[in-house]
């Protein structure tokens, strides 16, 4: 690369510009994690809801009403003193709505991706800052219109984070917002869509900037086959947000139609009636929605993963003391995975009604995409094999990843062959392996970046004490509320039942549901130690020298943290990331270190 | 606690306690013996692995199959449950065993390698190898299942040899209740299926939450939905299939009980979510012990429905009152 990074600014001086609509792109990821963080409270505390009722489903709002008292007078009188099943398909809806694209893409691209492309690459800043400020305050009618769904008529959106039509779309012929299909289905169901329209064309605004910033931004020396993998990941899960992106918003404008411009994409021709209410005249198809939806979120589950894989590797070689075992396969892998990642969309829609020998097609492409993740994990345990391990929170938390993502990618060949996926599909153990990928995977790899890397961001380290508990009681608390999900998947245990003890053949499970819900309260009470760590260190964390952990990559040769501009003097590499072990003196060489 | 409402003395509430406070000792532990990490996630693999065998010993595992194709689809979750064991066992130990022996031996450093071609070809073939034998073994089961076996009476073009299939049921979902309507048995199939899923015919009976047969009975369903998606998901059977609108998915089904000397009766269960009732879409498959129980079943739901017919037609008819 001829052309070196220059920061396209000057610093600015007033609070707003610096602090508020900051160009900076470390302004602006730290502004993306702080959201993300506050989301993860209201995520989580909507997962405890839908536990408490499935667990304990006579007297759950009686268990609410008693902890949270100030709750007891905003209860419907109507529901007569158990919450209400439609009230419990919000919970979970809006649950993995903001998990998903209010927790983990941005924290994942957004936080870590804005933060550590430009330093890792030893660049000023991103291509384009203002586009990049611009991607996060687009995030913010998202949030308005989410946080907003709430508390209009009917509530937020209760028809999955899927939205299936046509319990989503379905409208009546007059244009009523309320919807004929479901009480969860009408003004917030308006919001969600728009929500999720202005999330998408953040991402994709965010990820446009970074396919740039990396092709066009890296400091001299610094081919790409010496990028460390971080970079690489974020770079091609940039790549898949900017494909996978416009289908999702293409198909979110046409159901945003579908409900309030009398449009009929899916809906089938012949309308249909929901009591005394009609739709219009159909002539859609709702199969359609499913595959727009899927060819996007399908690959978004490799959007949330990726960069955890990339970001694991790296805090990994940095506490073993080791170089990392088979970078090229480790990026080849990641790319087959997201180039395999767009044509098994059809893996969630065996039972669809899809032409069942399409379904032996993404069965095939299914089954293949578990290669590069195995090749993966090979190489991450003989990076590990014969290192010399410091057992730090970010290192734990790495290797709760790679631990887990092991269960979790196994538990994905399950529901990959086809046959065993009729069984499967819509029950508890789909539940527990998109857990185990995105709890009990992206998240430690989340927390493990978020360990490593917050004494670059902030200066100062997390409780090293504090840290390492939190990581003790989410590996275990994590393991007791998701792995018996497998269990319930296997009985037959279909998701997203507000009582499942009307049901004779689950009344056997009903003790593992109540364990779960246990289990998910003190999960949650943990997470509160990693919120106290991540609050109270930005004023009581031991300072942060330049390079903490002694790694190689360019980041640490910034200040901690780094001034605006970044680096005093622009990098020059002169080799790869991974210079571990090097031989009895060195240790370590990083990429810019002259000598060996 | 118990004004909590929640009964503290069983084990699904005080094992996740007392798993805490392992975990809070273990990282206690960890200062001195940095080992105990290796502990914790030694034991928790340990426990996920032994806690599944628990589990199905205690029969929390498949439901009994009652399908013809169900053993089958038994024996591949079998066979991937076994592959999926020994390398979740081979690569969590390689991991554990890491930890353990968290340093190299006084005196040595870790080896600066940084990879080795002959073992990343090996990990890539051999899981390439069993990954494309689990993707071949499936497929017939799966055509059969889906109904493009070599049955006569079944074909992935549905109207094709429908007429060969014991009883034809057409099962229409909505909001919240199963419709079932059995095209009569003593008559001859209905050349087009089709067609006669859309349009009940008189000979029809109807029925509400519940679908009967009788062991062996080829039994054609076409399934249907009135409102929004439903799935008409029946453990034993092994079978779920959404129900889309505007549309008739075909699906199908030999029971055989493992006990056929009684009657064996197995929920229906929505598999997507349609509404705030979803959970509350419960219905019945009930399996007469033979063909004469089942002919005499539907022979008195046939009159009893007929009946009524006429009663309300009676009724309709009557000369007003007033």
């Amino acid at each position: 690369m001829s052309e070196h990074p220059t920061t396209g600014h000057h610093a600015p001086t007033g609070f707003l510009s610096k602090y508020v609509f900051s160009r900076d792109h470390k302004v602006i990821g730290i502004q993306f994690m702080f959201s993300a963080v506050i989301f993860l409270l209201l995520g989580g505390a909507l997962a405890l809801a839908v536990r408490l009722q499935v667990g304990y489903p006579e007297e759950a709002l009686g268990i609410l009403t008693k902890a949270f008292p100030f709750i007891g007078s905003r209860v419907p009188p109507e529901w007569g003193g158990r919450m209400s099943p439609e009230f419990y398909t919000m919970l979970f809806t809006m649950h993995a709505t903001v998990m998903i694209f209010f927790v983990i893409i941005p924290w994942l691209t957004g936080a870590f991706g804005n933060y550590l492309i430009p330093l890792m690459i030893g660049a000023g800043d991103m291509a384009f800052p203002t586009l990049n400020m611009l991607s996060y305050w687009l995030m913010w009618p998202g949030f308005i219109c989410i946080m907003a769904s709430f508390f209009v008529d009917g509530g937020a959106s209760g028809v999955g984070w899927t939205a299936y039509p046509t319990i989503s779309s379905a409208a009546t012929a007059h244009g009523e917002l309320a919807s004929p299909a479901a009480r969860h289905a009408g003004a917030g169901h308006v919001l969600w869509l728009v929500s999720l329209l202005f999330v998408g064309v953040s991402s994709l605004m965010g990820s446009v900037n970074y396919i740039t910033t990396v092709t066009h931004c890296r400091a001299p020396g610094l081919s790409l086959w010496r990028m460390p993998l971080t970079v690489w990941s974020l770079f091609i899960t940039a790549i898949l947000q900017s494909v996978a992106l416009p289908p999702l918003t293409v198909a979110l404008m046409m159901q945003l139609l579908d409900k309030t411009a009398g449009t009929n994409f899916f809906l089938p021709p012949g309308g249909l009636g929901f009591g005394n209410w009609s739709t219009g005249p159909g002539g859609g198809q709702p199969l359609l929605w499913q595959h727009l939806f899927w060819f996007y979120s399908h690959p978004a589950v490799y959007i949330m993963i990726l960069p955890a894989m990339g970001m694991v590797s790296d805090v990994m070689v940095a506490f073993c003391r080791k170089p990392l075992f088979g970078y090229r396969p480790m990026v080849f892998s990641m790319a087959a995975i997201a180039g395999l990642g767009f044509i098994v969309w059809g893996h969630h829609m065996f039972q669809s009604g899809m032409d069942p020998r399409l379904g032996t097609g993404f069965m095939l492409a299914t089954i293949m995409i578990a290669l590069p993740s195995a090749v993966k994990t090979f190489n991450w345990l003989a990076t590990l094999w014969g290192s010399k391990i410091y057992f730090s929170a970010a290192m734990l938390n790495a290797l709760g990843f790679v631990s887990m993502f092991v269960i979790g990618g196994l538990s994905g060949i399950f529901m990959a062959a086809t046959p065993v996926d009729v069984v499967f599909h819509d029950t508890y153990f789909i539940v527990a392996h998109i857990h185990y990928v995105l709890f009990l995977s992206s998240l430690f790899g989340i927390y493990a970046a978020t360990y490593y890397w917050y004494p670059k961001m902030f200066g100062r380290h997390m409780s090293e004490g504090l840290g390492q508990l939190h990581f003790a009681l989410t590996f275990i608390l994590a393991n007791c509320t998701f792995y018996p999900m497998h269990i319930l998947g296997i009985g037959g245990h279909p998701r997203r039942y507000y009582d499942p003890t009307l049901y004779e053949f689950l009344q056997p499970f009903q003790p593992l549901n109540r364990f779960m819900t246990v289990s998910a309260v003190l999960l949650g009470l943990s997470q509160l130690i990693f919120l106290a760590n991540f609050f109270g260190s930005l004023v009581f964390g031991r300072r942060a020298s330049t390079n903490p952990w002694n790694a190689n990559t360019l980041e640490w040769e910034a200040p901690s943290p780094p001034p605006h501009g970044n680096f005093e003097n622009a990098p020059v590499v002169v080799r790869g990331p991974y210079e571990y072990a090097i031989s009895g003196s060195t240790d370590h060489l990083t990429q810019t270190a002259s000598g060996a | 606690m118990s004004n909590l409402f929640i009964n503290t003395s069983e084990w699904p509430f005080y094992i996740p306690i007392a798993l805490s406070i392992f975990a809070v000792l273990m990282f206690a532990l960890s200062k001195a013996w940095p080992r105990a990490w290796s502990i914790l996630f030694g034991s928790t693999l340990l426990a996920v692995l032994a806690g599944t065998m628990v589990a199905a010993w205690a029969g929390l595992w498949l439901p009994a199959n009652g399908a013809s194709f169900g053993g089958e689809v038994d024996l591949l979750f079998n066979l991937i449950l076994v592959l999926t064991t020994f390398f979740f066992i081979l690569t969590e130990a390689i991991l554990v065993w890491s930890l353990w022996n968290h340093k190299p031996p006084e005196g040595k450093s870790p080896s600066a390698i940084h990879g080795d071609h002959r073992l990343e070809l090996a990990w890539t073939i051999v899981p390439a190898l069993l990954l494309a034998g689990i993707a071949v073994v499936q497929m017939p089961t799966w055509a059969r299942m889906k109904g493009a076996g070599n049955e006569s009476w079944l074909s992935t073009r549905y109207e094709v040899g429908s007429d060969k299939a014991d009883l034809l049921v057409c099962v229409h979902g909505r909001q919240w209740e199963w419709r079932v309507r059995y095209h009569d048995p003593t008559l001859p199939m209905p050349t087009r299926p089709l067609d006669w899923a859309a349009k009940a015919e008189p000979t029809d009976l109807h029925a509400v939450n519940e679908i009967h047969a009788y062991p062996g009975a080829k039994v054609r369903l076409l399934l249907r939905t009135h409102d929004v998606i439903h799935s008409f998901f029946v453990p034993q059977l092994r079978i779920k299939q959404d129900m889309l609108p505007g549309r008739t998915t075909p699906a199908w089904f030999i029971p055989t009980p493992a006990d056929s000397s009684r009657e064996n009766r197995w929920e229906i269960a929505c598999a997507e979510l349609c509404g705030g009732n979803h959970y509350r879409m419960r219905g019945q498959v009930v399996i007469h012990p033979d063909k004469s129980a089942f002919d005499a079943w539907y022979a008195s739901s046939a009159g009893e429905q007929s009946r009524r017919k006429r009663s309300e037609k009676a009724v309709a008819s009557a000369p007003k009152a007033s």
